[in-house]
């Protein structure tokens, strides 16, 4: 079958559980040849080469240069240092590219610091580095249009997800649009930037699972983030062509659980997502 | 990891990362312009001495002031609010406020350039202006305008705040986010930054032409020798701002305003 021109490959479907067979949460979008990556959860770089091994030539490492971050917590971000650093190590010459909210600067700045003996090592010692891979362009964005070229054009949306700046992305690719919630509580906002939409990156919780969770977690979840019946609604409303869960907490529920939990309430083409699903 | 390399409590605070360090650097840019405008009444005002014989009533002052220092803060907004997705802005300044590794230095060099690059335009443009009055038939000077140095230094002081927040924060930066609309490429390439350069300079060369009025004869070679000449040292400040940051550009405009302002007054007196 011929896939299509602009393709999603989730290399990180996860939480900040540690789960071995979930990487934390990131996105690559694949148009015209050109690689966009959305957020950098830990395990991305190693995930996109088991993308590359697959067929995805695009995940190369050398060609991991745009990064677009929903916002700035630890699980979005931990790969950050790899996938500015790596990359760098195996030979990419290109500055990393990444958009995300205020903040986004200095988060690169200090990992840049952290790692300074060893970015230096590398520039200054016997092993051959190129002196541009390992610099950053940070662009701290604000919502609307974020980034456009021939292949995709890119809007930034704002997310409900506690008091600092989150981001939702809508991408808009030649043929197909793709929207990435990032973490967020439900919100009006959502359901107009993904209507009719090709691809919902949604994240999720279980709500069974959430009524066994001690009450000050159930407080925090209730307000950061989406309950399974809650996207069932907002899914509803948006009606995108495909719902693609990820970011899916679980709280013990089976993958079947959650999406039954979704069908009482929505009754389209619903996926759960797995690291390296393609759609 | 010892205690006293944690981020400061701004980092985690329950605004958000960095909103209270950019209100506060809004807050700075705008007490700057302020500053910036107050430091220009003197020299604005010997000028019209110069031109006219007396001064500008002070009622009339304070609404110009008002409404420059309005232009300026719009400019600024503008700017701030579009830079960052077009690569311009002051990330520099943002990186300041934020306390980010290094930024203090990377700020100190960005001033050096553009004191270096900014002096280096004075003189070209004192060189150039002298052989143009040489060979060129220039009118004579309708008034011999006359300042003290120290009103050279405060204007040359609040046009390198005020002008680059309006000229290169502002106008560059929104020709700049026009031109990606027109041809749908954001960041812009390279090409667009140099046309909103570009355009923005020549708005900066238009905007000094009514002091060619109150100084000399308007004709089309005083016109154009104005145009070119501020076209010229705005393009170099539009450069300086985008590869450098804000705080070069304004560094150049100030040492190159130091020079002609204040320098050669003081050196080559009439």
């Amino acid at each position: 079958m011929d896939q299509p021109a602009t393709r999603a490959i989730l290399l990180g479907s996860g939480t900040p559980h540690a789960d071995p067979d979930r990487c934390g949460p990131a996105v690559a979008i694949v148009a015209g040849g050109e690689l966009y990556l959305f957020d950098c959860g830990p395990g991305i770089v190693r995930r996109a080469a088991a993308a590359c091994r697959a067929g995805a030539t695009e995940l190369e490492a050398v060609r991991l240069q745009r990064l677009f971050l929903t916002h700035l917590h630890s699980d979005h971000t931990a790969g950050l240092p790899d996938l500015l650093l790596t990359p760098w190590v195996l030979g990419r010459r290109a500055p990393l590219e990444v958009w995300g909210p205020p903040g986004t600067a200095a988060m690169l700045s200090h990992i840049q610091e952290a790692y300074r003996a060893d970015i230096r090592l590398r520039l200054e010692g016997r092993e051959p580095a190129n002196e541009t891979g390992w610099q950053a362009r940070p662009h701290e964005i604000a919502t609307g249009r974020v980034y456009e070229d021939a292949q995709v054009a890119i809007d930034a949306f704002p997310v409900r997800h506690g008091p600092a700046p989150a981001f939702g992305y809508r991408i808009a690719g030649r043929e197909r649009s793709i929207v990435i919630s990032g973490d967020t509580a439900p919100t009006d906002e959502i359901v107009s930037q993904s209507l009719g939409c090709d691809l919902l990156f949604h994240e999720v919780y279980s709500r069974a699972g959430f009524a066994r969770q001690p009450a000050d977690w159930q407080a925090y979840h209730r307000e950061m983030h989406t309950a399974s019946d809650e996207l069932a609604d907002l899914a509803s409303r948006a009606c995108p062509g495909l719902l693609v869960l990820y970011h899916q907490l679980f709280w013990g529920e089976s993958e079947e659980g959650l999406i039954a939990e979704l069908r009482g309430g929505y009754g389209a083409r619903i996926a759960s997502g797995r690291d390296l699903d393609v759609y | 990891m010892g205690h006293e390399s944690l981020p400061d409590a701004t980092w985690t605070s329950t605004s958000g990362p960095s909103r209270r360090p950019r209100a506060r650097l809004f807050g700075w840019i705008a007490a700057a312009a302020v500053a910036g405008v107050l430091a220009t009444l003197p020299y604005e005002q010997s000028i019209t001495l110069s031109a006219e014989s007396v001064l500008l009533p002070w009622p009339a002052l304070l609404v110009a002031s008002l409404v420059h220092l309005a232009l300026v803060l719009l400019c600024a907004s503008i700017g701030m609010r579009l830079g960052p997705t077009l690569g311009l802005g002051a990330p520099d300044l943002i990186a300041w406020v934020e306390r980010q590794p290094h930024a203090g230095s990377k700020l100190g060099r960005a001033i050096r350039r553009g004191l270096l690059w900014g002096a280096a335009a004075g003189i070209v443009t004192t060189m150039l202006g002298a052989a143009a009055e040489a060979i060129l038939p220039l009118p004579e000077e309708l008034h011999a305008a006359s300042w003290s140095p120290w009103h050279g230094l405060l204007g040359a002081f609040g046009a390198g705040i005020n002008e680059e927040l309006i000229f290169r924060l502002g106008v560059m930066t929104l020709f700049a986010r026009l031109l990606s609309l027109l041809v749908r490429r954001l960041p812009p390439p390279p090409a667009l930054i140099w046309t909103a350069n570009a355009l923005a300079a020549l708005g900066f060369g238009f905007a000094h032409l009514p002091i060619l009025e109150v100084l000399t004869e308007v004709n089309h070679l005083t016109v154009g020798l104005v145009l070119a000449g501020n076209g010229l040292v705005g393009l170099l400040f539009g450069w300086l701002y985008w590869r450098s940051g804000l705080v070069a550009a304004m560094a150049a405009h100030f040492a190159t305003d130091l020079v002609l302002k204040a320098l050669v007054p003081l050196l080559l007196p009439l």
